[in-house]
């Protein structure tokens, strides 16, 4: 069975009316990625899974799945994230 | 810099074993706890480092999420301070030495004088001392103010005297006194009379009649400017001439021709250092004097050499403390001769030094001319110099010069 496409929420539309950035007006994750050994994750909603390998992060509307190699949650507040480590593969689901 | 605050505020690494230990973190992440080293054990179990002050508030959030708390290992400043909890001796001495600081640190150990310009800061400090100020006093049992105005009272050179004191260290702040304008005796009855002998070349006078003209030759002691100045009648007028005295002033410039003599010993004692030497050690603290040793200073033919290592702290300064070491070399006495130029150049220098003191600033030398002669064991050097120079000195005029019919000038 085929995945339903996601439907942006009122904000996110608005803020693509508006031209407004997204991630302030409706709290969708930025992600920063710096090369392949780090990565930045603002607006996140939490850890799903952790491991060296993949370590999946809630972003609300988005699953961000970050797969590589040696990963390392290096630090963690209720707004964001970094995560360092080779990194092969960010995919949102 | 983060690893040495980490050490300072102390870690503790805790493994969290529970079915979801990924909310135990999410739940740190939004109470703000910092944790570190995040390292998955297994499906069920995390290791994490977190700070020493977040473990309390660790545990209630563990116990939200169902997760059990495993604590490893404690590092840092607060659990190696913790190591110390029962050894009560330690914790005394620590807390003796605590108050020992807190209360030496209100002694004076070190006295500066500042602003001193023409008294010297060892008279200051002797003063000080009189009134209980000195390395040893009990600081704020001193009254700053009583004594700075006590010791004004004995310092005259002195006009103003603060004492502040900067924990072990009085530091003295003085002013010295404007002096005193000299004030001019304008009344009495004074000459000027000649100091030394001499041709004279040119006279100023100021004050009083002059009793001598230039070109005259003068002996010491003759009268060059009078203290009576004569008041001559109108011509053709009867009326006597009137006299009255004064305080004589003016400069009296001359050519003088001056001797002088000096003389020293051909044969001096001589000290000659022996082999034999005594070293003693002292400790001199507060300024008494503790020999280390005990052994008393040798007497007879020893010559006293002393090293002082005074104690010194950056910042504060020279402490009252010192390690003094002296040395006593034995020495013989022998007779030596003196060597014939460097006594005549001694001599010829001294007696020069001695002859600018006679002619004051102004005076000038215009020749000079030296003789040495060696006799009866003494070198005998003669000094013979044409000068020119202010030969005037005021005296007391003797009574005897004081005119019979005196008038009074009004002021």
């Amino acid at each position: 069975m085929e995945k339903r496409p996601r439907r942006p929420g009122l904000m996110e539309r608005a803020s693509q009316a508006l031209d407004l950035p997204a991630d302030l007006l409706a709290g969708l994750p930025r992600l920063e990625l710096i090369g392949d050994c780090q990565l930045r994750m603002e607006n996140h909603k939490g850890i799903l899974s952790y491991g060296t390998e993949e370590i999946c992060v809630s972003g609300g509307a988005f699953l961000v799945r970050i797969r590589g190699e040696g990963l390392d949650l290096k630090a963690m507040t209720g707004l964001e994230l970094l995560v360092c480590g080779r990194i092969m593969a960010v995919t949102l689901e | 810099m983060p690893t040495v605050m980490n050490l300072l505020r102390g870690t503790v690494t805790v493994t969290a074993r529970g079915l979801f230990p990924e909310r135990l973190i999410n739940l740190c992440a939004q109470q703000g706890i910092t944790f570190w080293g995040l390292e998955w054990l297994e499906e069920t179990a995390v290791r994490m480092t977190v700070r020493l002050a977040c473990v309390k508030r660790l545990e209630p959030l563990a116990e939200r999420v169902g997760c059990q708390l495993e604590w490893e290992e404690r590092r840092g400043l607060p659990q190696f301070l913790s190591r110390f909890r029962r050894r009560y001796a330690f914790l005394l001495g620590l807390a003796l030495s605590v108050t020992a600081v807190f209360f030496l640190s209100r002694f004076i150990l070190v006295i500066q004088v500042e602003g001193c310009e023409e008294t010297p800061p060892q008279v200051v400090l002797a003063e000080l001392r009189r009134q209980g100020l000195r390395p040893g006093a009990y600081g704020p049992a001193l009254d700053r103010n009583r004594i700075a105005q006590e010791a004004l009272k004995t310092l005259d050179d002195l006009s103003w005297m603060g004492i502040n004191l900067y924990g072990t260290r009085a530091v003295v702040q003085v002013r010295q006194a404007q002096p005193t304008p000299e004030i001019e005796n304008d009344g009495g009855f004074y000459h000027i009379v000649a100091e030394t002998d001499g041709i004279v070349l040119h006279l100023q006078p100021e004050q009083g009649d002059a009793a001598v003209e230039e070109g005259a030759v003068v002996a010491r002691g003759d009268v060059l400017i009078s203290g009576v100045v004569s008041v001559e009648p109108p011509r053709y007028s009867q009326a006597p001439v009137y006299y009255f005295t004064t305080h004589a002033r003016g400069k009296v410039w001359a050519r003088t021709w001056r001797t002088l003599n000096g003389e020293i010993p051909l044969s001096v004692t001589i000290k000659a250092e022996q082999r034999e030497k005594k070293i003693r050690w002292a400790l001199e603290v507060f300024g008494r004097h503790i020999p280390l040793g005990g052994q008393e200073d040798p007497d007879g033919h020893w010559q006293l050499r002393e090293e002082r290592h005074t104690l010194s702290l950056p910042g504060v300064g020279t402490l009252p403390a010192a390690l003094v070491c002296r040395t006593w070399q034995r020495y013989g006495e022998q007779q030596g001769q003196v060597d014939l130029t460097a006594a005549q150049t001694l001599l010829e220098n001294s007696l020069k030094k001695e002859l600018e003191r006679l002619i004051g600033e102004g005076g000038q030398v215009l020749s000079v001319h030296t003789a040495a002669r060696a006799a009866g064991g003494l070198l005998n050097v003669t000094l013979t110099a044409e000068c020119e120079e202010e030969i005037g000195q005021e005296i007391l005029a003797p009574e005897r010069d004081r005119p019979p019919a005196e008038v009074t000038l009004p002021q």
